[in-house]
């Protein structure tokens, strides 16, 4: 009716004083959260003035107004074609009387439809976008 | 250095020649002028005017991708004209490409590689 298991040692839990926070990770009074810096635009963010931290967030005195980056890139070019039809866009690759397209939609200007697909990059070559 | 540019230094405007781009594309480049170190031309494809450095072969502007002249050999004269009709139609009408330039674009695309600058 009643099961005994033999008694020995059992499993044993530390309970030792948590390690001391290491300086550098996010930490605020007890009850506080703070809010998690932006995602957007990251290398602008700068911690704010906070008293209630215990560690200096920029110990090397970085922090200045002018930004720690060169813009080079603008970023992808979209479809002119397309921008406003599918909902993820196409990256702009070729270019067609004048409109950077896509591969479907340069496929389509062009008429290159009824190819085989191993002809089709050979032909679409010369209307590609020079990298820049 | 200077074989290169004996070399590029006999087209004259209206010749076509080719040139490779690192990130693959291909420039069918018609002539429209050489002066005493640049050739102006312009992609039979896409209208875009490219400037190459006479001596070197290499386009003229250096902040873009390092395109290189690898071909200048003649065209079979059929293509030529294809391609001509074809700069053309890019440049005046906007219209679908017909089988000839199809094949033209095809052939070009084994004809330069097998017969490099």
């Amino acid at each position: 009716m009643f099961r005994f298991f033999p008694t020995g040692p059992l499993a044993r839990f530390r309970t030792e004083d948590p390690e001391p926070e290491v300086p550098g990770f996010r930490r605020a009074l007890e009850g506080q959260l703070r809010p998690d810096p932006p995602t957007i635009g990251l290398s602008r963010w700068r911690p704010a003035a906070n008293p209630t931290l215990d560690f200096d967030p920029d110990p090397l005195g970085q922090s200045s107004s002018t930004p720690d980056f060169q813009p080079v890139a603008h970023g992808d070019r979209m479809c002119e074609a397309c921008k406003g039809g599918r909902s993820s866009g196409m990256t702009g690759a070729y270019v067609v009387h004048g409109r950077t397209l896509c591969y479907k939609c340069a496929v389509k200007r062009l008429g290159f439809e009824n190819e085989p697909s191993s002809d089709m990059l050979r032909v679409l070559a010369p209307f590609e976008l020079r990298a820049k | 250095m200077t074989d290169v540019k004996s070399k590029l230094s006999r087209l004259v405007p209206g010749d076509i020649f080719h040139a490779s781009c690192p990130g693959g594309a291909s420039l069918i480049c018609l002539v429209e002028a050489v002066t005493n170190d640049r050739i102006e031309a312009r992609r039979v494809t896409t209208q875009c005017h490219e400037t190459f450095d006479l001596n070197a072969g290499l386009v003229w502007d250096s902040r873009e991708a390092k395109c290189a002249i690898d071909s200048i050999a003649p065209l079979p004269v059929a293509i030529h004209n294809v391609l001509l009709g074809l700069d053309r139609k890019m440049r005046l009408r906007f219209d679908k490409l017909s089988r000839e330039e199809k094949d033209a674009l095809l052939f070009v695309a084994d004809f330069y590689p097998a017969n490099p600058l």
